[in-house]
């Protein structure tokens, strides 16, 4: 039950490290590696990745609801997803829900931290996340069902033999009518309060993940469709508003070994269509009945040689075609496709000795766009990672720059309220981290780390009334994580902490020096499990420090402690029965000032929110069979 | 003290700013906002004193002086509403809200009921000064195709009030598709007693001894500005075209009506002209009020995707034709604007 976290700071698989190794193509990272079947039934992949010091999560809601990743401070378009290899928003592009994705097809979460010298050539500002598919031999199925009229069904079945093979089908369905607490409003009038459930929140989703193994290829497809109520914010709520996505990934990876050389490549099609329909115009200005279509198509080849005993030489390029075409049903009107070309070089030199190891990389990124208009960019990323060894002790630091072109919305928008602005320069960030490790039974990690992003995407509104990026933002965060885990026969836990100060840098004094919103100082979830025969009792703590929920600082988020508990029990061989519990506490509010600016110390409750009108729920419970094989 | 700083620890011991001066006497009430969150200050009308922030506010927020109070009206977090004392913003004399969704656009007061214009209601809606909803008043009859008649602004002129219908269609994205219309309003029940035929899309504001009603689509020079007589006489005073902007405020004053506007390129200077003299300035003009005297006030905010400008607080000189700025430093930019008669 306990979560593994494998903290680690590698370069080939033979060198020693915590739990399973990294992916080397993700080395020289900051790594916790996180084992999904680990998790509570009620989890989803944001749960996962929370168990990592350094990230941040949002949520709309509960279960099924969108859900987003920052880590080390930055916004979840600086974060990265990979899955077997796959950039899934590259660049940010499209910052990706992470409850998309079926956590039951995973072996793996590997929450890359800060800027990184791999071997995927990932430039993220604020980190990745490195998806890897399971492998084992199983036949599984898990049933669950939970408050909000939340059901789940899921099917894992893999053989292996000469050809193995992976399928996985995962089936969520929620009603998501959890109840909030509704100040409406009125902070000072809390007369008038009342709880309401969440309406049109519901929420379908079917997600599918199957692969191939042929020897040294590997061909894969993941696909989700999902339907969802868009439930608006708690001031404005709707009734009809929806919103569909329909996503379809094909890759084909593959790695050969010739002596000294190895030779991988891994290249996909994805294909990401979205439906957005309003059709009372509750949400946003007028009715709307939009389709987007955002496609891409990419290889990523890759060259490992060995140049000397210590010295290794790598090259890895990533070559990509990408397009989004619009539609505004409603008006009848297609925008014409707007596509770009985005090349990754990245040549990198490791040395290793026993002991010792340092990572040089240099990451080249361009985009062209077809219309060769003002969208070009070109980006130099240099990074050096080092680490040496005493005994069970382990030093490392690592630095360098990242950067993240402007997407195609931000680019050419969405023919809706965001308009595009092809002006846009790239994002730019550059960091450090330094950090000490001990391993053995018992594990721990202390990293200090420290950011500078610049030109930082912002949407700013108009006169018109719609919103257009320009480059505005600056932020510096300085940060210490620490993590800690021990397992043993009978039970073990983890603990992983984030202090942050993460700042905005600003010519105007109502936002410089001021806190960067929703992005807490201090942060911790400490997991941990009890087992008893076939019985296992596990409990987790979550704590996040007060927040800002607006830049100028002005509206405080209070700090808010959620408390999980999950049982399980094994009947027999290949059975499993869960009840876990999720804010065991139902803390649904928080308390505030009513009138931070004056003299006046009344608070008053105000429901928990991630994002600003959108509620998060209270106690859920969630219970859960698995049969598996 | 203790239960304070344990917060306060946690937050990163950042307090939250203060405002540096007391406003005493007649003043300037100004909701400013960057659309993520926004705050109540006060400025005197000398200039003396910008004091903010004196309470938080939403992120389109609406401020009204309505007799002996001052009105606060925001439909971005559950169209609540405030009435405040004038010059005492630490906590309303009451607060309620209004059913959900309704997007108030403007609230006047007559009496001890208020009266709130909702864009996303076929009626207006009246209350008590406590937010009792004492009755509505269908406007199914004067709504366009899509049910709605988008009611946006209160104006009176004497006794009388007027209530403007801009008659948008939202299926075809906010467009006009045919004439605004103006409602005269028994100020007693509210109920219609005449409407007048207007330009598209009216925007309204009282005028001396008439209405003022900038027409047309927003952010193109298709209309003009209106002179409507309480009896519904109509006069256009000038075109959009003939201007080279989109009016966004328009009053009378002492040496004859002056419009202020955008320019239809959201990157380039605004425009004000009074009579035949036209100058341009940096800020985006987003509220002006009207004192009793014929004094005119208002608030303007940078010109945010531009880059230029800055928030001010402002009185027109007519005879110049420029905004002697009052204030300056606001923490958001301003948003909306009332001027209080009396102070603490």
């Amino acid at each position: 039950m306990v979560v593994l976290i494998a903290t680690a700071f590698a370069d080939e698989p033979d060198v020693e490290v915590w739990g399973d190794a990294p992916d080397p193509g993700v080395a020289g990272a900051r790594v916790t590696s996180i084992d999904p079947r680990t998790l509570p039934a009620s989890a989803d992949l944001a749960t996962a990745a929370a168990r990592a010091p350094g990230v941040v999560v949002r949520r709309l809601g509960g279960l099924g609801d969108p859900a987003e990743i920052g880590i080390r401070g930055a916004g979840a378009r600086h974060t990265e997803l990979w899955l077997d290899g796959v950039p899934l928003n590259p660049e940010g592009a499209e910052a990706v829900d992470v409850s998309d994705l079926p956590l039951a097809a995973l072996a793996r979460v590997d929450v890359l931290r800060g800027p990184t010298p791999t071997g995927a050539g990932v430039p993220a500002l604020g980190g990745a996340l490195w998806l890897v598919s399971r492998r084992d031999v199983v036949e599984q199925v898990d049933l669950a069902a939970g408050s909000f009229g939340t059901a789940r069904a899921t099917l894992v079945e893999s053989v292996g033999g000469r050809v193995p093979a992976l399928l996985v089908v995962d089936g969520l369905s929620t009603a998501g009518d959890f109840p909030w607490y509704d100040d409406r409003g009125t902070d000072f009038e809390p007369g008038d309060d009342r709880t309401v459930r969440r309406e049109n929140n519901a929420a379908q989703r079917l997600s599918t993940l199957a692969r191939l193994d042929l020897g040294p290829a590997t061909l894969f497809h993941a696909a989700t469709v999902r339907e969802d109520g868009v439930p608006g914010f708690t001031s404005e709520p709707t009734s009809e508003a929806t919103f569909g996505l329909h996503r379809e990934l094909l890759g084909l990876a593959g790695r050969w070994d010739r002596g000294r050389t190895a030779l991988t490549a891994t290249s996909w099609a994805l294909l990401r269509r979205e439906t957005y329909r309003d059709p009372l115009g509750e949400v946003g200005l007028g009715v709307q009945d939009d389709r987007s279509e955002l496609w891409s198509v990419g290889v990523a080849p890759g060259l490992q040689t060995a140049l000397s005993r210590r010295w290794r030489g790598d090259l890895s390029l990533h070559l990509r075609q990408e397009g989004i075409r619009t539609t505004d049903v409603a008006a009848d009107e297609v925008a014409p496709m707007r596509s770009r070309s985005v090349a990754r070089v990245q040549v990198g030199a490791p040395f290793r000795s026993t002991g010792e190891a340092v990572w040089p990389t240099v990451l080249v990124l361009g985009v062209s766009s077809a219309e060769r208009t003002r969208d070009a960019a070109l980006l130099v990323l240099p990074r050096l990672g080092a680490r040496a060894e005493v005994g069970p002790v382990a030093v490392s630091a690592s630095g360098g720059w990242s950067g993240r072109p402007p997407d195609l919305v931000e680019l050419y928008g969405d023919r809706g309220a965001q308009v595009g602005n092809p002006a846009l320069r790239p994002e730019r960030g550059r960091g450090v981290d330094a950090g000490v490790a001990v391993g053995g039974a018992a594990r721990a990690e202390v990293v200090a780390f420290a950011s500078d992003l610049r030109d930082l995407i912002v949407w700013i509104p108009t006169p018109q009334g719609v919103a257009r990026p320009a480059n505005v933002d600056r932020a510096r965060i300085l940060g210490l994580e620490g993590s800690a885990g021990i397992e043993g026969s009978r039970g073990g836990g983890t603990v992983a902490l984030t202090a942050l100060d993460a700042r905005q840098v600003d010519p105007d004094p109502t936002y410089d020096g001021r806190r960067l919103p929703r992005v807490p100082g201090l942060e911790g979830v400490v997991a941990g499990h009890l087992a008893f025969g076939p019985v296992d009792l596990g409990a987790d703590l979550s704590a996040t420090s007060a927040t800002y929920a607006d830049p100028a600082n002005f509206v405080a988020e209070a700090p808010r402690l959620l408390v999980g508990a999950t049982g399980r029990w094994a009947p027999a061989p290949g059975w499993r029965l869960e009840v876990d519990v999720r804010n065991t506490l139902g803390t649904r509010t928080a308390l505030v000032p009513r009138n931070p600016f004056g003299s006046d110390d009344t608070r008053v409750p105000r429901p928990l929110e991630d994002f600003g009108g959108y509620p998060l729920p209270g106690r859920s419970v969630t219970c859960a069979v698995r049969w598996s094989r | 003290m203790r239960g304070a700083l344990v917060p306060l620890i946690l937050v990163g011991c950042l307090e939250p700013p203060r405002a540096t001066c007391e406003v005493a006497g007649p003043h300037l009430l100004v909701a400013s906002t960057d659309y993520r969150s926004g705050v109540l200050g006060a400025v005197a009308l000398d200039g003396s004193c910008l004091a903010e922030p004196l309470a938080p506010a939403g992120t389109d927020p609406l401020l009204r002086a309505a007799g002996d109070r001052m009105v606060y009206a925001d439909s971005s977090d559950g169209d609540a509403v405030r009435t405040y004392a004038p010059g005492a913003y630490e906590a309303p004399l009451t607060e309620f809200a209004l059913p959900k969704g309704g997007n108030t656009h403007d609230v006047a007061r007559s009496g001890e009921a208020l009266v709130f214009a909702r864009y996303d209601e076929a009626a207006l809606t009246v209350t008590d000064l406590s937010g009792r909803v004492t009755r509505r008043v269908e406007l199914d009859a004067d709504a366009d195709a899509d049910g709605l008649p988008e009611a946006d602004r209160f104006a009176w002129v004497g006794e009388r009030l007027f209530v403007s219908l801009q008659r948008l269609d939202r299926a075809a994205g906010f467009v006009p598709v045919g004439p605004g219309r103006i409602l005269e309003l028994d100020p007693n029940t509210f109920a219609v007693l005449a409407r007048h035929e207007v330009g598209p899309n009216p925007r309204l504001w009282p005028g001396r001894g008439r209405l003022l009603v900038a027409t047309g689509a927003f952010f193109s020079l298709d209309g003009a500005v209106e002179s409507l007589a309480p009896d519904g006489v109509r006069t256009v005073l000038a075109t959009e075209a003939e201007l080279g902007f989109d009016v966004t405020i328009a009053v009378d004053t002492d040496a004859g009506p002056v419009f202020l506007g955008l320019d239809p390129d959201d990157t380039q200077p605004s425009h004000l002209v009074c009579g035949d003299r036209h100058v341009r300035f940096d800020d985006w003009p987003r509220d002006a009020v009207t004192a009793v005297d014929g004094a005119v006030w208002g608030v303007s905010r940078p010109l945010d995707f531009a880059g230029i400008g800055a928030a001010s607080a402002w009185t027109l000189d007519p005879d110049g034709c420029a905004l002697d700025v009052v204030a300056e430093g606001f923490l958001l930019g301003p948003a909306s604007v009332a001027l209080a008669a009396t102070g603490r």
